[in-house]
């Protein structure tokens, strides 16, 4: 047996991981969420805005780290636009804000069947997943009081009723700007302002002059007389900064600048590798919260509600893993314990 | 030969990007006499600098870029030591000191925290003080600086592993979810 485990391949432990992630997630298992200190700090620092508040979300990431820092993006949108918190965007990486515009107008959005009932009903573009569907992705309409499939392949399904809103079925919408309630008026209550380029620079201009330093929305319009940037000057003007970092320039420059020459409350979203780097700040009060990687994530849905949210669905697979992973640290150390007995 | 397309990909994405973002809006429009924008001619300066740095690329003459360089890296302490002395030293050291009170009554277990916190430092730093030698008392500290070292880079491996396994998750949901049209 000792033998055995001394020579697994380690593509088993490959298969291994690839299984604890896959299975769970087509079981559908589910774990409880529980809140961290340092994402509650966030909840509290976003929770503690009044309404008509300006927030500025620095995208500082790219495609690399997507995966950990978009279910940020996703639930901050939707908690600011729902809570009349006016964003203002800005990339401090190429990448970083055409993925936020990809949150707001492209990414799938996961919302209840009840309230996929209620947005079709205001005439919003839902779509589904379901077996019922046969395993491809439709939208569903409110044609004559009835809920009906629409499969824009023009076969199978078109015109069918849709019966059951089954919680089992995914049932989401394209865009956090689909998502909510209100109306989200670009220039008003949202401005992506695009790469800036200059690293640290940016940073320094926006303390004095943060019209001035941002100049253009994202596709070269001039922001100057936009309604969100009203009574807009220095960086004190704005009531929370954001940082979705996973390096530099990111959120240590916000902290170092920001809040360490204006004193501007700084909290950001940190890929899991960078969040220790982190960890000083947080505890000295120069960073108001953090979300540490996916489960951060997740744990900002919990604290907001969006228990649809793509990070919560990715927790339980992240459990399963890290559990095959304990498991195989602790069974290569209990091997190497008992080889050292033996000779 | 995935690894070249990637790395082609990046740099083409990452010129057109810089072009579109930077060199045009912030030089060449400047640069030209737009009619109610006067041509911002202090922008050759800086232009004449990017130039000089593309002499890295000659063996012969690359000492010419040694001058933008210098100047940029002259920019860079001037603007970021100071701030950074501010919030990466003074800003810690007035929190550990000020800011946490290490014994707060009633409230026992932060308290321990707080010293804790304050001995894995202060243990920590003797760790790399190589003005003495590591033998008795200095050296029986620094190896319990050593355990909160390791202690520190476990936690960063741990985040590291949730990291990667983060990676996973997104690429298999969108196997399934997307690419499969499997409801998750």
């Amino acid at each position: 047996m000792l033998e055995f485990l001394k020579k697994i391949d380690r593509r088993v432990i490959y298969l291994c991981i690839a299984l604890s992630v896959i299975i769970p997630m087509l079981v559908g298992v589910e774990f409880p969420v529980p809140t961290s200190p340092m994402t509650d700090q966030v909840y509290e620092a976003f929770n503690n805005l009044e309404p008509g508040s300006t927030v500025i979300i620095s995208a500082d990431y790219d495609a690399g780290s997507q995966a950990e820092i978009q279910p940020m993006t996703l639930a901050i949108l939707k908690y600011c636009f729902e809570n009349n918190i006016k964003v203002i965007v800005l990339g401090l990486w190429p990448l970083g804000a055409n993925l936020v515009e990809n949150a707001l107008y492209n990414d799938k959005v996961k919302i209840s069947p009840d309230r996929a009932k209620a947005l079709i009903a205001e005439g919003k573009k839902v779509f589904v997943i379901s077996k019922d569907t046969a395993s491809c992705e439709m939208t569903i309409e409110e044609r004559d009081g009835k809920f009906v499939y629409v499969d824009e392949r023009e076969e199978g399904k078109d015109g069918e009723e849709c019966l059951a809103f089954s919680p089992e079925d995914s049932y989401y919408v394209k865009g956090v700007i689909n998502a909510i309630d209100r109306e989200v008026k670009p220039g008003i209550d949202y401005l992506n302002t695009g790469y800036k380029a200059g690293q640290v620079v940016v940073i320094t201009q926006m303390l004095e002059d943060v019209v001035g330093a941002l100049e253009t929305d994202i596709s070269g319009e001039p922001i100057k007389d936009m309604e969100i940037v009203k009574g807009l000057k220095t960086i004190n003007d704005i009531d929370l900064i954001f940082s979705l970092s996973s390096g530099t320039p990111g959120a240590k420059e916000w902290v170092v600048y920001a809040n360490g020459k204006k004193n501007v409350p700084v909290a950001c979203g940190v890929t899991a590798v960078s969040a220790t780097e982190f960890l000083p700040y947080l505890n000295s009060g120069q960073l108001s919260g953090m979300l540490a990687g996916l489960a951060g994530a997740a744990e900002f849905e919990t604290a907001t509600g969006y228990d649809q949210g793509k990070a919560t669905e990715g927790m339980s697979p992240q459990s399963f893993a890290h559990l095959v992973i304990i498991l195989f640290i602790v069974v290569g150390n209990i091997i190497f314990l008992l080889e050292k007995k033996k000779s | 030969m995935a690894e070249h397309i990637f790395v082609g990909t990046s740099a083409g994405y990452g010129f057109v990007v810089t072009y579109q973002n930077v060199f045009k809006p912030m030089l060449f429009d400047k640069l030209k006499d737009a009619g109610s924008e006067p041509m911002n001619l202090i922008l050759i300066i800086p232009l004449i600098g990017g130039i000089m740095l593309l002499f890295k690329l000659s063996r012969k003459n690359n000492w010419v870029a040694r001058y933008p360089l210098s100047f940029m890296v002259g920019v860079g302490s001037g603007m970021g030591i100071t701030n950074v002395i501010k919030s990466d030293v003074i800003s810690q050291v007035h929190a550990i000191i000020f800011k946490n009170p290490m014994w707060i009554s009633g409230d026992i277990w932060t308290s321990l925290f707080n010293i804790l916190y304050v001995v894995a430092v202060l243990t920590s730093l003797l760790y790399f003080f190589f003005s003495a030698e590591h033998k008795g008392a200095i050296g029986k500290t620094a190896r319990i600086g050593i355990w909160f070292l390791m202690i520190s880079f476990g936690a960063a491996f741990g985040f590291t592993v949730m990291a990667r396994i983060s990676l996973l998750i997104s690429r298999v949901q969108f196997l399934l979810e997307d690419f499969l049209g499997i409801s998750l």
